[in-house]
């Protein structure tokens, strides 16, 4: 029987190398996917944040506040209706507040935006959990004092104003990023 | 080291990486994706010119103050939600620019549109 021989001071080398290559893959490549999932996620993150930026623009906020102080100009009469559980007669005064060209205008731009918005939450261009903090709560607001409107219009073009019913339905979503 | 030892060393850290990976990527693309990513993308539509018919402001007894649940003598007392708006406009002289003062769908009474869902 032969003894085996040591190894030698270059094998034990080349074995550590080995050894430090195979560790370097298995950690390398999570971590440079993290990294890359990372990165995109903060972009979505990024472009959600500048939809909210755009949202309290000038242009929208000045559309916003119109219909706020619209609806709050009211507010004695949408409780006396609320309180008469009168619906229709809520449905009624809510079309009135839209009569003019203005209210007109400044939906249609709140609309546009939340349409805009939920497409690229939708597309997986924008962060759920981004736009959930930061949107849903206006297109609540705007749901809750026009929602009758919206209603009574999507009877007719179930399309219409879609992106704020969405955004108002958005709800937030468990991620590792 | 024999190329057999390459080999299995290769497909090893093949083997682990992909055991790492993917969890992570599943994760990863898991929390990208939306609910209803698999639903068509809602079409943007220019908001129509008003379908509805055009009406006056239903004429309410609002303004009167009897109405207001405050003052309402004979009202049940079931319904207190809404009260504090016109409190609020009281106590700040003018109601927030961009707060509504009141949340019909957090009312006794909630319009059936406040569980529309799209």
């Amino acid at each position: 029987m032969s003894k085996t021989e040591p190894p030698s001071r270059s094998d034990r080398l080349s074995r550590v190398l080995s050894y430090l290559v195979a560790i370097t893959t298995i950690l390398g490549i999570p971590v440079g996917l993290y990294g890359y999932y990372s990165s995109q996620q903060a972009n979505r993150v990024n472009r959600t944040f500048d939809f909210y930026k755009d949202f309290r623009s000038d242009t929208l906020q000045k559309d916003f506040s119109l219909l706020v102080e619209q609806w709050n100009a009211k507010a004695a009469d949408v409780e006396a209706l609320l309180e008469k559980n009168d619906e229709a007669g809520l449905g009624q005064l809510v079309t009135s507040l839209l009569q003019s060209d203005e209210a007109q205008t400044a939906l249609a731009q709140l609309v546009l935006f939340f349409d805009e918005t939920y497409s690229c939450v939708d597309k997986a261009l924008c962060d759920n959990n981004a736009a959930f903090a930061l949107l849903k709560n206006p297109a609540d607001q705007i749901f809750y004092m026009y929602g009758s409107y919206l209603t009574t219009v999507r009877q007719h073009n179930p399309n219409y104003a879609t992106g704020i019913l969405k955004v108002r339905g958005l709800s937030k979503s468990w991620s590792l990023l | 080291m024999s190329g057999r030892s390459v080999v299995r060393l290769i497909c090893g850290a093949l083997f682990c990486t992909a055991l790492f990976a993917a969890p992570l990527i599943f994760v990863a693309t898991a929390g990208a994706q939306q609910p209803d990513a698999a639903k068509p993308d809602a079409p943007k539509t220019d908001a129509p010119k008003t379908d509805a018919p055009k009406t006056d402001a239903p004429k309410t007894d609002a303004s009167k103050p009897s109405d207001t649940p405050a003052s309402a003598g004979g009202a049940p007392a079931a319904a207190p939600a809404p009260a504090s708006a016109p409190d609020l406009k009281t106590k700040l002289g003018r109601a927030p620019k961009d707060i509504p003062l009141i949340d019909p769908c957090k009312s006794a009474h909630p319009p059936s549109y406040c569980n529309v869902k799209d």
